[in-house]
Order: structure tokens, then sequence, then C-alpha cells
């Protein structure tokens, strides 16, 4: 498409996809903008996951083009798409277990853009870096600390670090919230607020509705693989649809 | 058409005595989720036992198949009993112990018999059907008999007694199975005993129909795991149609080809089924 | 990582001054510098195994490398009548034509299902190698090949450079960027990918170093024993030692390999063979049930581990 939009971030469009032959998305259309916070909502089930797994490659998708900054995205791999700058956290974490927390950071500065890998390597700068992103998600008191014995909390914002360290521009949140105090909560809604003041573009996915909607500027709601409702967050908490889809009526 | 029948009787002979290879391991791995690489190893032991109680002892096959079976049993249960009490256990784990199990039978096999291939002479007598044009060998007949035999025991065991449904159980789903009261362990050895029994058959056959030597385990080892994979978790029927399948597709390679390329055709077939697998459950993941 | 340099050189140093000093000890004794020879030859192999090893699967089928080298390189040599050292590449190239093949169709395969299938595909290779007589001669063997070593000394010190050149290749797949991107991989395929990395790649990239170096390791084996037939290189001993040598050594040191092949293979060659001449290589599959059983990380971390339990 020519001229494209320049406040566009992610644009979807008729998106399908297949698991083990069953349909999981539908017809999913929606655009995001850049410095915006959608979160997606949803019940369990619906394809939110699912639409993470298509939007950062993990699953190709049936029918459809995707769009990340005006560029059509729909068949590069994983890796291409962390280079551009997508970078994603995973609803159950999956750190490097048997590297520590700053080791899992190091990786993803150094490999998350293609370029100069070998420079950055051996410099002693990019630790410092790393150091930084585990304070900027408070874990830096357990920087030597293997992965798989950092706590699920630890575990999860060791994830965000990882996905920040790769220099993103758009950022997608699966279930960061899920199992969190109400203290924990709120700093995890602290840090969302700084990652916008830094230029970010976060997707959120989040299953409790009080959560998101705090710090969102738009939602969109799915169920059943389809997009249901979309835009301004009262607008859509209020959608029947969406009221029907989390009540069950 | 005389040649067809001929075709189809080496088929069905060939894919029978597949079937008997592979029971013992697919029961196994049914039962423990334990690849056993040596599996072949064991069914050249048997061999060399029968081999050894009929070439020099002059004993007949139907006596020999007990002594067979009983060592088998109890080779396959200390294989097995070994792997079980890993303290990680894993398929690719158990994949690499047994394969240094393998190696290590391998070489026994070289101490004790030499590199020498080896085979039970036996004075085949040959039946003729339709009007003796067709022939089929007393060797193949105890082939098509015994598999046939063993699959029907095993399926009155599955379906008609009680033990054989908690068996089945297990197969299907452990942890349901343990919370049903069915004792897992008891299981296990059930599945070595069944699977030890119909290595012990195997043997002494594979003694007549192929030659004996260190390396000639690998073979049968395929086989095995080609249906036993093709076939999936203890569904036996189609470990039936896979196995005749089998004996077809190589018995028509070496009627064209020749007997030597066999194995080739088993191990690509493997390879086939292996990558077919994955596919189906990748999809369109990454 | 100018501290890896140091110890890698250190390494290198080593490796070069033990060499010196058992050449100069053993001097005389040429059926000792021959098998220390063999060992540098299948540490080599080892080394190489465990670079494949280290993006995370277990290979049964290393054989099938190991003995296209061989034949690769011994008919090269037959049928364009060369007999210079380049034949010693064009049997690598050939184990990395195989391993192209092995890409393409096992790309996808994980874990239990990846290891059955190099099984396999060992297999396969030997099978059309026995058969194709017209081409390779099948059982009846291949003799008078090329000699390109002139003694016990030369052949020493060429195998002495190789396991130099493969202990530097294994130490930066541990050790540099490409071993951090490696270990990613063996860890966490997607988080792997969600960073940046490119797993299938990455794994292509050291399987096919993987297989040209056992290739070469077998061209340079057959015009040592100047005959060859297929049992002698596909077999499944041939696969076992590199794996046995990486879990006895330890695969995640840069030494491991090395010091899991002099352990075993001397052992095996000078203590054992004389005195159960058919069954000694039954030693290495004691060795792989003994060490995945007890040591899954090699004897190094087995030894270290053993204060700790003392004291309680």
């Amino acid at each position: 498409m020519a001229g494209s939009n320049s406040t566009e971030c992610l644009r979807l469009d008729g998106i399908d996809a297949l698991r083990k032959g069953r349909v999981v998305l539908s017809d999913v259309s929606f655009t995001v903008c850049n410095k915006e916070i959608v979160s997606i909502i949803g019940p369990n089930g619906a394809g939110k996951s699912t639409l993470f797994d298509v939007i950062t490659g993990f699953l190709k998708p049936s029918a459809g083009r995707m769009y990340f900054q005006g560029r059509d995205i729909t068949t590069l791999t994983p890796d291409r798409r962390c280079h551009l700058g997508i970078a994603r956290t995973f609803q159950i974490a999956r750190p490097f277990s048997g590297m520590t927390a700053v080791e899992n950071v190091i990786a993803a500065l150094i490999f998350g853009k293609p370029s100069t890998k070998v420079n950055k390597f051996g410099d002693p700068w990019v630790r410092d870096r790393a150091m930084e992103h585990l304070k900027m998600v408070g874990i830096h008191h357990k920087a030597n600390t293997p992965a798989c014995l950092l706590t699920l909390s630890e575990q999860r914002r060791l994830e965000v670090a990882r996905a920040l360290a790769t220099d993103p521009s758009l950022l997608l949140l699966d279930e960061f919230a899920a199992g969190l105090s109400p203290q924990a909560i709120d700093e995890a809604l602290a840090l969302i607020e700084s990652l916008r003041s830094r230029g970010l573009t976060l997707l959120i996915i989040d299953h409790f509705l009080n959560v998101t909607v705090r710090v969102s500027d738009r939602l969109v709601a799915v169920d059943k693989g389809r997009v249901v409702a979309e835009g301004a967050v009262k607008k859509v908490l209020e959608h029947p649809a969406v009221v029907s889809a989390y009540l069950g009526i | 058409m005389e040649q067809f029948v001929q075709l189809f009787i080496q088929s069905f002979s060939l894919g029978s005595f597949y079937i008997l290879l592979a029971l013992g391991f697919a029961l196994v791995f049914s039962v423990t989720h334990i690849l056993n690489l040596a599996h072949g190893e064991l069914i050249i032991l048997a061999g060399y036992v029968a081999y050894v109680l009929e070439q020099k002892l002059s004993m007949g096959l139907w006596e020999t198949l007990p002594i067979a079976i009983a060592i088998s049993v109890v080779s396959l249960m200390v294989v097995v009993s070994f792997v079980l009490h890993q303290r990680r256990l894993s398929e690719l784990h158990s994949l690499i112990i047994t394969f240094g199990i393998a190696l290590i039978l391998q070489n026994c096999y070289l101490g004790a018999f030499s590199a020498n291939y080896r085979i039970i002479f036996h004075k085949s007598r040959y039946f003729s059907l339709l009007g003796g044009h067709v022939f089929i060998s007393s060797v193949q007949l105890y082939l098509i008999t015994l598999s046939l035999g063993a699959i029907g025991g095993l399926y009155i065991l599955f379906r008609k007694t009680f033990i054989g449904k908690a068996l089945r159980a297990t197969i299907q789903d452990r942890f349901a199975a343990q919370m049903a009261g069915i004792p897992i362990p008891r299981m296990q050895l059930l599945g070595m005993v069944l699977g030890g029994i119909a290595i012990g058959i195997a043997g002494p056959l594979y003694a007549r129909v192929s030659y004996l030597h260190p390396a000639a385990g690998i073979e049968p080892t395929i086989e095995a795991i080609i249906l036993t994979l093709f076939a999936g978790m203890g569904r036996i029927r189609i470990l039936l149609a896979g196995g005749w399948l089998l004996g077809v597709a190589e018995t028509t390679t070496a009627y064209f080809l020749g007997s030597q390329w066999r194995e080739f055709v088993s191990a690509m077939v493997l390879v086939v089924i292996l990558i077919f697998r994955e596919a189906r459950s990748r999809e369109n993941s990454v | 990582m100018k501290q890896e340099v140091a110890k890698a050189t250190l390494g290198v140093v080593l490796i070069i001054g033990l060499s010196l000093l058992f050449m100069w000890k053993f001097q005389g004794r040429e059926d000792v510098i021959s098998v220390i020879a063999m060992a540098f030859l299948f540490a080599s192999v080892a080394f190489a195994w465990n670079i494949h090893a280290l993006s995370g699967v277990v290979s049964l089928g290393h054989a099938a490398f190991f003995g296209l080298g061989a034949y690769g390189s011994a008919l090269f040599a037959y049928y364009f009548k060369v007999g210079s050292w380049i034949i010693l590449l064009v049997g690598g190239t050939i184990a990395l034509g195989c391993a192209v093949v092995w890409h393409l169709f096992f790309e996808q395969l994980r874990g239990g299902a990846y290891t059955l299938a190099t099984f396999a595909a060992a297999e396969i290779v030997r099978v059309v190698v026995d058969n194709w007589d017209s081409l390779t001669m099948g059982s009846s063997g291949l003799t008078n090949i090329v000699v390109l070593f002139s003694g016990t000394s030369e052949f020493y010190l060429v195998t002495m450079v190789l396991v130099i050149i493969a202990f530097l290749i294994h130490w930066a797949a541990l050790k540099t960027c490409w071993g951090l991107q490696l270990r990613t991989v063996r860890e966490d395929e997607l988080a792997a990918y969600a960073i940046g990395v490119n797993p299938p790649r990455v794994r292509m990239v050291s399987l096919f170093v993987s297989a040209f170096i056992t290739g070469l390791c077998g061209a340079i084996f057959v015009h040592r024993v100047t005959y060859l037939e297929p049992s002698m290189v596909f077999n499944l001993h041939i696969s076992a030692m590199p794996l046995v040598f990486s879990f006895l050594g330890g695969r995640f040191t840069t030494m491991g390999p090395l010091i899991g092949a002099f352990l075993l293979y001397s052992v095996d060659q000078i203590l054992l063979s004389p005195f159960l001449p058919s069954t000694h290589q039954a030693v290495y599959g004691f060795a792989i049930v003994i060490t995945v059983s007890f040591m899954p990380n090699g004897i190094c971390a087995w030894l270290a581990r053993i204060p700790q339990n003392a004291s309680g």
C-alpha cells in the first residue's frame, strides 16, 4: 500500500489461523497506532495468545496479511520480526533456565538486532546495559542467579527485561498480571506507563479486566477467534457481545 | 497369477514375521515409554540360543521355544528394569542407554560366536497349493501360525481378561490407571513378560530365515521401531496392517531389486514415518 | 572474553607440549605412537560430534559422515588418480553433502525422533555403500588405497594438527558469540526465536561443520590403514565413540571430548585389546551406560561433586 500511515504501528487484515485443522482465528482485523497501549481482552480460549503467536511469527496464518510500520511481515520468521522491532513475553515464562538472569538479558542485547553481534559479545558495556534492564524491572539483585531458580514473578519480570533488551518499538505482553499481588500489579502498571513515555507501543493480553483498563487507550475484544468489539475502553466494556462473552449469556 | 500368489504368501509370512518382531518392542514401549534400541540384540540372543540348542544339541523347534522364551523374558526384564531405575528418564535417555547395551551385547556375541554368519539348517518341507504351482515352506507356516497365535493370544488377553484390561488402561493413560488403583510396576512387569515371550518366539524363527551375526540386531530393531511408530501406542490392529504392508513393500523390493536392498527400504520407511509424524503434529507452527 | 582466548591458547600449547612429550618418551615404540595418533583422530571426531550436540540434539549416526569421508576420499583418489592431500577435503565435502540431505529431511525433528532418524540414516548409508558394488566394491573392500602418510611419525603430527584445529573450532562453539547462539537454541528454541536467533540456521551450521570435520577424519583414517570395507567405518562403534568420549569427558567443557577420548581409547587399545581380542569394544557400551546413568555431565563434574557430598 502506497503512502503508509506514519502513525500506524501494526495492522492486521483479515487474519485466519488454524491449529490442527481447527479454526482458532477468523477474519481478525485491527490497527494499533504508535505509542498506543491496546489491550486484547476475552474469555479463556478466545484466541488471545494465538493472536500473539501469529503477530510474532510463531504461527502462520492461513489467510490475511500483517503490516508492521507499513511493511508486510506476514511471511517473516520470528527472529526477523524481532530484528524489525517486535518483542514479546510468553504466557508461561520461558527463560533460558541454565543461564543466569543477566546472561539471559545479555543474549537478548546481542542477538536482538542483527548488526555487530560479534563486537557486542566481547564488550563490557553490554553487561552494564543488561544490569540497567534488570534494574528497570526490579530484579538486579538476582542478576547472577540461574533463571531456573528465580520465583515465578521474577521470571516474568526477567521475560520483560529480556524482551526490552532487544530494543523493540512494539512490545507484546502476554498475561503479565496473572498471579501478581495488588502491589506488584501497581508496580507493573507504573512500568508500563514508563515504557510508553519511552516511545514504545504496547499490546497487552490480560484476563482480568480491572487491571488493564486502568492503563489502556483502547481495547480489542476477542471471542471464539473473532473480534467482537473494538475502540474506547468504556465503549467496549459495555458492548453487549463482550458482556455476554464474559458472563456466558 | 501363480507368481502373484507366491509373492502374496511371501509378503504375508514376512509381514507376520515383522509383526512378531515388533510386538515385543511395542509392548515394552507402550507400557514403559522406553525405546529399546537393544531390542534386536535380544532377538539375536534368542536366535543364538536356539542355534546352539538345535545345531549342537539336536533339539527340535518346539523344545527350544520354551527355553528361548525363558531366557528372553529374563534378559528383557534385566534391561528394562535397569533403564526404569534411572534418575532421569526420557525417550532420548532410554535411546542412548539401550544403545550402549546393544553395543555390549554385540561384543559379547562377537566374543562367543565370532563374526561368522550362522543359520539353523533345516530341511524345509514344502507344501504345494493351487495344483502344484505355488509353494509354502514349513518355516513360513510356522511364522504365520506363531505370529497369528501370538496376536490371537494378546487379543484374548486384552479383551477378555481382567488383567488385560488393566494393562490396556495403563497403556492409554498411566495416571488415570494409577488413580483407578492399578499397580503400575506390576503392569510394567507384565509388559516385560509379554514382550519377552514375543522376543523368545521371534528369535528361533529369525535364526531359520536369516543369518545370525553380531551386528544382525540392527535390522530387527529398525523393523520393530517402524511398526511401533506407525501403529501408535497399543493399537494392535494397525500394527497388523502395518506389518503386512511392510511385508509387501519389502518383498516387492526384493523381487525387483534383489534382497540386499531390503534393509534400505526399511530404514527409509522409518525415516519417512518419523518425518510424517512430526509434520502432522507441527502443522503451521514454526 | 580475553580470558577465554588465553585459556584456549593455553590449551593448544598444552596439547602440543604433551604430544611432543609422548613422541619423545615413546620414540621407537611405534605401536604406542600409533595408538595415541588414533586417539587424536577419534578425539577430533568427538569434538566434531559435540559441536553438533551443542545445538541441542544427540546424533547416533555420525558413522555415516565418517564412512562417507573415508569412501569418498578413497574412491576419488582411485577414479581420478589423484594422490595429493586434496582428496582429504573431497572426503569432507562428500560427508558435508550427506549432511545437507540430513538437514533437508530431519530439520523438523527433535529429541528422540531426531536421534532415531540419525540411527536409521547411518544404516541407510551403510546399506547403499555396501550394495552399490559397481561403485564402491561393496563388501569385497578396497585395497591399495593411496598412502598419504610416510610413516607413523608423520601420521602422528598430522593427527596432532587435526585435533588442535578441531579443539579450536569446538572451543569457539562453546565460548564465542557463536557459542552463545548455540546455547540459546539448546536451552529453549522458541525463546531463542523471540530474541532474534534463527534456530534452524544455527543447527544447520553446527551440523555442517560437524559433518565436514568428521568426514575429514574418516578420510585421514582410510589413508592410514589403506584398506577399507563397509563394516570398518559404518558400524555402531564409530557412531558410539564420539558420543561416549564427549559424555565421559564433559559435553560442556572445552577439553572434555579430548580427555574422554584419551581415557577410554587408550584403555581400550592398550589395556583391554590384548586380553579380550574380540570383545574389548564392549567397553564403549559400558562407558555409555555408566556415564549416562551416573555421570551425565561427565567425569570432571562428577569429581567436583564428591567433596560436597562428603561434607554432607
